[in-house]
């Protein structure tokens, strides 16, 4: 298992350099000079050069990536061209928000598992059929317009949830009830993706020789389903959470953006539109290198319910 | 010689039991059927919108749906919603369609190359497992942020987004093939590796690029609507869903009308496509249902 682990660690780290080099060359070679847009458009020739040294704009590309890396590994993202702020603060006092949501969003996730159960165990009923046809239309639907109809129908209509925002602290009744809206609009396609995996995998499972066994001596139903059934169905559905939490992270830019919640991904977005590259430099490898750690915890979790795995 | 002369009757016997499921399957039904609406839709915008999609009325502004003459109601700027919306089916199948096959032409290529010789395989499956490692929209995102917002670069973000998935499902079932008989007779009798990689193992790995392409149409419609949702995509005055659903927020007390009926065309069309592509991957893969 140390082997493995070891290795998956080792294997993870071209794929984090690749991310950066990635990130950087996709907005360094981006057309317009990051020096005149911050110098505005009055600023002089003397001073957009000024400008130019000062960020290391004018040394060659691989000197400017390699500071860029070294800054990166002592936690320096660099600055806010716009607010003058460094980047490591900003995403810190966002980051929170974005990993509450992301985490609370896992939660609706999850619920996609008893779905997935309920419906394997009575395939082809009406509860079967009509649970997997609702998990299609969650697949479908966009997660923006589900929260701007989640908006006019509990929160405009009703008032039951607050339109826009966090209350802070979460633990609180109105730091839950800010929480539910966002949690279940980035939620819903990933229970849905996950209700219809775990519906498959079940009755996959189901099918096998070591089930007509276990109920052959006379278990009850339950410990079948959940001891025997279910156990076996979670290895590709917890690779699928991890990768879901990949799509939980991207679609966090868009319900943040929905919702009005000061995290990481409406700062990339509204950094974007404000053409404040450092900001969404240090976004983007924040986001990506988490997503890339997460799927390698998933895949050593993946190792230790499947040893045949750890000797492939 | 056998083998070659089974061929044909042997795929034409299986595409005809394809076919035979896919009649069989409402899903199929259903997809095809509100694939043929959108469709047409786009391509009859012209003749069925019952007004210019950019011509401002000021007499008629935020009519309610149903207000005669505008069936859909009018948004900020009297501009009539159903004809907007009309239009707008063509710019999400354009975006969707041409992405996907900038991604299908690019990520076909890349999986062929790195399935079929050894040498290339490590090389472009690093740089795939890096575009991979963006999450969700991240990598379109960032793609936008580069190029600036329009939705020319849309296409080109939603394609490079779909690129390294293309290339794993079609590296995947070029490994598998790589050894079968048919390819190691095709260098035996001096088939050059273009010749192999076009015109022998291609055609064999269609059918999961063909699932994968309907499914990755109903993501690149999705995708395209979310970046211009976000401000980063088509731009006002476009009558592109996602756009319009996000110069609609504004007025979801008073005309929550506006946001819903772009919603419902974006998720019709996305739904239709996904009903198409599971279809599809059902009735081409009766072990996957």
């Amino acid at each position: 298992m140390l082997t493995y682990s070891l290795r998956r660690l080792l294997e993870a780290i071209p794929v984090l350099l690749g991310v950066t080099v990635l990130t950087f060359l996709i907005l360094h070679l981006a057309p317009g000079d990051p020096a005149e847009l911050i110098g505005g458009p009055t600023a002089t020739a003397q001073e957009i050069a000024s400008i130019r040294q000062r960020l290391n704009l004018d040394r060659p590309l691989y000197v400017q990536y390699g500071t860029f890396l070294w800054d990166l590994v002592h936690g320096d993202l660099g600055e806010s061209l716009q607010r003058r702020e460094s980047v490591r603060s900003m995403l810190a006092v966002r980051l929170p928000n974005t990993a509450v949501l992301a985490l609370t969003s896992m939660l609706v996730t999850l619920i996609g598992i008893p779905l997935g159960v309920m419906a394997a165990t009575r395939p082809n009923s009406l509860t079967d059929l009509a649970l997997m046809n609702v998990s299609l239309l969650g697949v479908s639907i966009p997660n923006f317009w589900l929260g701007i109809l989640l908006i006019i129908w509990f929160a405009v209509d009703l008032g039951w949830f607050p339109v826009a925002g966090y209350h802070h602290p979460f633990l609180s009744a109105d730091g839950l009830k800010s929480l539910i809206l966002p949690a279940v609009t980035l939620g819903t396609g990933g229970m849905a993706l996950v209700a219809r995996l775990t519906r498959s995998g079940m009755l996959d499972v189901l099918g096998q020789d070591y089930i007509r066994t276990a109920r052959a001596k006379g278990l009850p139903e339950r410990a079948v389903l959940f001891r025997h059934a279910l156990r076996n169905t979670m290895i590709p559905v917890i690779t699928v959470l991890g990768l879901n939490f990949g799509a939980l992270l991207g679609g966090a830019v868009v319900t943040e953006s929905v919702f009005a919640i000061n995290g990481v991904g409406r700062l990339a977005v509204d950094s974007i539109l404000a053409r404040d590259y450092a900001v969404v430099q240090g976004s983007v490898v924040l986001i990506a290198t988490t997503f890339v750690l997460v799927n390698l915890l998933v895949d050593l979790s993946y190792a230790l319910l499947n040893p045949t795995i750890r000797y492939a | 010689m056998s083998t070659v002369s089974l061929r044909p009757s042997t795929s034409a016997r299986r595409g005809s039991k394809v076919l035979g499921r896919l009649r069989r399957s409402p899903h199929f039904m259903v997809g095809a059927t509100l694939a043929v609406l959108v469709t047409l839709a786009a391509l009859l915008a012209p003749l069925l919108s019952p007004a210019d999609p950019y011509y401002q009325d000021y007499a008629a502004v935020l009519k309610a749906p149903g207000t005669p003459g505008h069936l859909l109601g009018t948004d900020a700027f009297g501009r009539d919603q159903l004809s907007r919306m009309l239009f707008g089916a063509r710019i999400s199948l354009t975006v969707g369609i041409t992405s996907v096959l900038l991604g299908l032409l690019v990520g076909v290529s890349l999986g062929l190359l790195a399935g079929y010789f050894r040498r290339l395989d490590r090389p472009i499956m690093m740089v795939n497992d890096v575009l991979i490692a963006f999450p969700g929209i991240l990598l379109a995102i960032s793609i936008v942020a580069a190029l600036g917002t329009s939705l020319i670069n849309v296409i080109v973000a939603v394609a490079v987004f779909s690129v390294p998935t293309f290339a794993r499902i079609t590296r995947g079932a070029v490994l598998a093939v790589r050894e079968a008989d048919y390819v190691s007779s095709a260098l035996a009798v001096g088939a050059g590796h273009g010749r192999i990689l076009g015109r022998t193992i291609l055609p064999n790995i269609l059918s999961p690029l063909i699932v994968y392409a309907s499914l990755r149409l109903a993501t690149s419609i999705l995708t395209a609507a979310t970046l211009s949702f976000l401000g980063l995509g088509a731009q006002p005055p476009s009558p592109e869903w996602g756009a319009m659903i996000n110069q609609a927020r504004t007025y979801l007390y008073s005309a929550p009308y506006l946001s819903i009926e772009p919603g419902v065309a974006i998720f019709v069309t996305v739904l239709a496509f996904n009903l198409l592509g599971d279809s599809l991957r059902d009735a081409l893969d009766p072990r996957s249902q």
